[in-house]
């Protein structure tokens, strides 16, 4: 295939400019989180890809399982201190509450709130596949501009997931690392800029949108023959392959980063450079991640991230069956490529493991 | 080969380019509604208005300009719809309410009163405050949502609420949350008017001027049916059109009945003395 072909269909397919269908495509999008099964995850973002997870974590390019030899069985429940908040918003959404969820969502004048939580439970087996379900994940992004009028932008999304994903490597060739992901996901969510007198007038007018979807996320692994440990990755993320009910605007995104490690203090330093084609970002510089992983102990683990505006910290913990897990995450959300205000959450995470 | 290369990029560069592409007076428009929000929030009301009223004035067909400069003007009398959001709920539920208590229990001392008296001038006075009591009775779901209603604070406010009003007036054709929000407006409008009408005052004596009562009385019915067309423009579903639609009717009923019962009376200096009933009521009489 001609090199101009293949340029123009990765332009089409990952970097053409957003549709002005929806009126939030300059506001954060929940879809492209990516909450993960574990604080780690969601500690390093998207550079969760690029860069293999701790003991105690889950590996989210399905590429790294190949060489992932742990075997876990695992129970977890993360949130952030805004879980109150969250859990009534996406309570509302599941239950068709127009009316309470418009109040809630109006409470937050002039802040902007970013917010979620999950639950989930999972098996990694040595065979280099990992089963999991989230019965519950739940996520708000929403701001209020304008107290006289009330402008609300706003992001409630409530979902469950099952997930399976394997990797394997060719004998012939180890270095190179394949894998894929299969999630199945149902979501309810809106996702609306609305002026708080249209919704008074008529609630049912909120645009909520129930969907089931496949997606297909296929992963790749290359690992580097050098004392660095250097590896480069690849995963696009958000293919469906299936999807019923309403629908939904969203693009598949692409993850690439470049991963090595290093000793420190006799400790496993693990870091990465990651850039993501994730739509609702629009700034070059935020495009970028920096993400690093500290094993410090042998029960556990620092993750760090940052990019642009954002910057993220934790540690993930054993203690015998229990895991837990202390964080915090910092970010500036925008709105029509205005910056607002810095969110900052403080997030928790509590877990068995067998 | 190297055409046809070239026509690939080129094709690729469009694509590219073609999503940011926006027409010039897109941009200008959402310029101005941006400024004009972001002077609002900083509490710059004036400055919003004088952006607005300029957009107004080169596009007087633009409902969202129109909403803007109304809500610029509310904002600077001290009026922000997020106070509104609790009154808007306690209405839905005072509305039903209303269809299901009437007002006999609280008209119970008038009526008593009317079987013994023989005088017909005072049988017709008490029948003249059964029908304010009536009337005020449909009101009263309304007074007792008042005090989730913001205050005005001084008569500047007072002018700029009017001048919201008046802007929303300007277009004939207003519906959904535009008609609601200025049926909220004149809320806060009525809020302000009512408690410092004589209606109130003389029902707290021992008279009632006949006069200022009918003038009270009309003012009041109509401010309150202007609020219920609006709300009933601005509901978006049916069965709310017709809870307001019927609360409409019983709120003009109840008005024009004490209207017509004023007409027919005819005391000297307009002054109905009413002190028998405010003794019944456990008033004192100066």
């Amino acid at each position: 295939m001609p090199l101009a072909s293949v340029l123009m269909l990765f332009i089409l397919l990952f970097f053409s400019g957003p549709t002005r269908a929806d009126s939030t495509q300059y506001f954060k999008n929940l879809f492209y989180d990516g909450y993960g099964l574990t604080l780690e995850e969601r500690i390093l973002g998207r550079s969760c890809y690029s860069l293999r997870s701790s003991p105690l974590g889950a590996s989210c390019n399905p590429a790294h399982l190949a060489k992932d030899q742990k075997s876990q069985l695992r129970l977890n429940f993360t949130a952030d201190q805004s879980i109150g908040d969250v859990t009534e918003m996406q309570g509302h959404l599941r239950d068709d509450n127009p009316t309470e969820l418009i109040r809630s969502l109006s409470k937050n004048r002039g802040v902007p709130t970013s917010s979620s939580f999950s639950s989930s439970v999972w098996y990694q087996s040595e065979y280099n596949w990992l089963v999991s379900y989230t019965p519950l994940r739940g996520g708000v992004a929403s701001f209020v501009r304008n107290p006289t009028l009330s402008e609300i932008t706003a992001h409630v999304l409530t979902e469950s997931e099952l997930s399976l994903k394997g990797g394997f490597y060719f004998a012939n060739e180890p270095k190179l690392q394949v894998g894929a992901q299969l999630r199945y996901v149902e979501s309810r969510y809106l996702r609306h800029q609305f002026l708080l007198i249209d919704a008074l007038a008529d609630p049912s007018m909120l645009d909520t949108r129930t969907t089931k979807a496949l997606y297909i996320d296929p992963g790749i692994s290359y690992s580097f023959d050098n004392s660095w440990g250097s590896e480069v990755s690849l995963v696009v993320t958000n293919m469906r392959a299936h999807f019923s009910g309403d629908e939904i605007a969203h693009k598949p995104s692409l993850e690439v980063g470049y991963a090595s490690q290093t000793q420190f203090w006799d400790k496993t330093f693990r870091q990465s450079v990651h850039i993501t084609t994730r739509p609702d970002i629009y700034e070059l510089r935020d495009r970028f991640r920096w993400a690093g992983i500290y094993e410090a102990f042998s029960s556990g683990a620092f993750s760090a991230s940052f990019s642009g505006n954002d910057y993220a910290l934790g540690f993930l913990g054993r203690w015998d069956s229990l895991t837990y897990g202390i964080g915090a995450q910092s970010e500036v959300l925008t709105l029509d490529r205005q910056a607002l205000e810095r969110n900052s959450q403080v997030i928790g995470e509590i877990g068995l493991t067998f | 080969m190297l055409i046809k290369k070239s026509k690939s990029l080129l094709l690729a560069l469009s694509f590219l380019s073609f999503g940011g592409c926006i027409p010039k007076t897109d941009k200008i428009e959402r310029s101005d509604y941006s400024t004009a929000t972001q002077m609002m929030e900083e509490g710059q009301y004036s400055s919003a208005i004088h952006i607005m009223e300029g957009r107004l004035k080169h596009a007087p067909f633009d409902q969202k300009a129109r909403l803007l400069l109304a809500a610029a003007y509310a904002g600077r009398a001290g009026v922000h719809i997020t106070d509104f959001f609790d009154f808007a709920q306690e209405l839905d539920k005072v509305t039903k309410l209303s269809q299901k208590y009437g007002p006999e229990s609280s008209l119970g001392v008038i009526q008593n009163l009317k079987s013994r008296t023989q005088n017909r001038d005072q049988k017709n006075a008490l029948e003249l405050l059964e029908g304010i009591y009536n009337a005020l009775f449909q009101l009263n779901n309304f007074l007792r949502a008042f005090e989730l209603v913001p205050s005005l604070k001084n008569a500047a406010s007072v002018q700029d609420l009017n001048a919201a009003i008046h802007i929303l007036d300007g277009d004939s054709k207003l519906t959904g949350g535009s008609a609601l929000y200025r049926g909220l407006l004149r809320v806060v409008l009525l809020k302000h008017d009512t408690f410092s009408a004589n209606l109130f005052k003389s029902l707290g004596e021992c008279q009632i001027n006949t006069q200022a009562v009918e003038q009270d009385l009309r003012y009041i019915q109509h401010q309150t049916i202007r609020i219920l067309s609006d709300l009933y423009i601005g509901s978006g579903s049916e069965a709310k059109k017709a809870q307001t639609q019927k609360q409409l009717n019983s709120i003009d009923e109840a008005f024009q009945k004490a209207l017509d019962l004023t007409a027919t009376l005819t005391p000297v200096n307009h002054q109905i003395d009413i002190s028998q009933v405010t003794h019944q009521l456990g008033g004192q009489c100066p």
